[in-house]
């Protein structure tokens, strides 16, 4: 076997390799770089998920969009599920969880708040200075500055608290 | 009260305290933890410019109103912090309250985590990222006074 046109730095490996004696022929050498190439790519079937088997081809249904969305979200690619959203919106913009799609994870609107609070939390904020170190690990519900109950469990605090409008219920750290 | 930019406009609306301490027992860097409202609904929330979305604390999600809200059908799994969380993804309005200047309402993308995440998610508050929820803000933190300035980067017409 004769490999011609090899880059320059792969033909100089070629001849290194035979020259060492490790590989007794150009063939021998070849197969075990197929072997190689074999291992890699079966491993990286292996890891792959079964729906990202097609990831490379774009999106051609509805639910290949949704597909691809998913996939996104679950690596972590959150400007391209953004994307995909809006493009599956506008491709089939008559479908239902696309339009939804590309409502929720559409870039956040910023406005003047209709009507001002009525919680006071510069005296939640004072109260958790004072306060957060003796609390500490457990839920707490504040109104205004003053404590309601506290307890182990959100379900427990829940229980001690009968109205929860301007009630401020956080945990405490340890 | 509120900060100016060069040509006279404000740079934000409203600013309200932070208190600047670590987010969790396990954790010793101290972050920015704010007051806020969420589906009108009062927590405490760690700005996290490195994250993404609102991520709501899953015992909080249960005081909010969901079923009013615009929800994505399907369970997700998220990749949070390098670990996969499920739940469900959300357009939730969240409000930031100003202790000066008027309150600011952002809809942002939110992800609840399923209830059964919730003993993983400890004493974790909620958390504001950029991407998501943040991206629209502008804001300003004032560390000698302990200030957070926010309001919107465009008025939305």
């Amino acid at each position: 076997m004769h490999l011609n046109g090899l880059p320059a730095d792969l033909a100089q490996f070629v001849d290194d390799a035979l020259a060492s004696g490790k590989y007794q022929s150009t063939e021998e050498l070849v197969c075990d770089a197929l072997h190689v190439l074999q291992e890699h790519a079966d491993r990286q079937r292996a890891h792959r998920h079964p729906d990202e088997t097609h990831a490379d081809t774009p999106p051609q249904s509805p639910d290949d969009y949704l597909r691809a969305l998913a996939r996104a979200l679950r690596t972590g690619e959150f400007g391209h599920a953004r994307q995909l959203a809006i493009a599956g919106a506008a491709r089939y913009p008559d479908h239902a969880e696309l339009a939804k799609s590309a409502r929720v994870l559409a870039p956040p609107t910023v406005t003047r708040a209709s009507r001002p609070h009525t919680a006071d939390i510069q005296a939640n904020r004072a109260w958790l200075k004072a306060h957060r170190q003796d609390y500490a690990g457990q839920w707490i519900a504040l109104r205004d500055g003053h404590l309601l109950a506290a307890a182990p469990s959100f379900d427990a605090l829940v229980a001690h608290v009968d109205e929860t409008h301007d009630v401020l219920m956080t945990m405490l750290p340890a | 009260m509120t900060l100016a930019l060069p040509n006279g406009e404000s740079f934000a609306l409203g600013v309200t305290g932070y208190d600047y301490r670590p987010a969790t027992s396990y954790e010793t860097t101290p972050r920015l933890v704010l007051e806020v409202e969420i589906e009108g609904i009062l927590a405490e929330a760690v700005v996290d410019t490195g994250g993404v979305y609102l991520f709501c604390h899953p015992e909080i999600a249960r005081r909010l109103s969901l079923t009013l809200a615009e929800e994505l059908s399907e369970v997700q799994t998220i990749l949070f912090r390098g670990v996969p969380v499920h739940g469900r993804l959300y357009r939730l309005t969240l409000t930031f309250l100003a202790d000066e200047g008027e309150d600011v309402t952002i809809q942002t993308t939110a992800f609840v985590p399923a209830p059964d995440e919730a003993e993983h998610w400890g004493d974790l508050p909620c958390l504001l990222g950029l991407y998501g929820c943040l991206e629209r803000v502008r804001f300003a933190v004032d560390p000698r006074t302990e200030r957070f300035y926010f309001g919107p980067a465009a008025e939305a017409s």
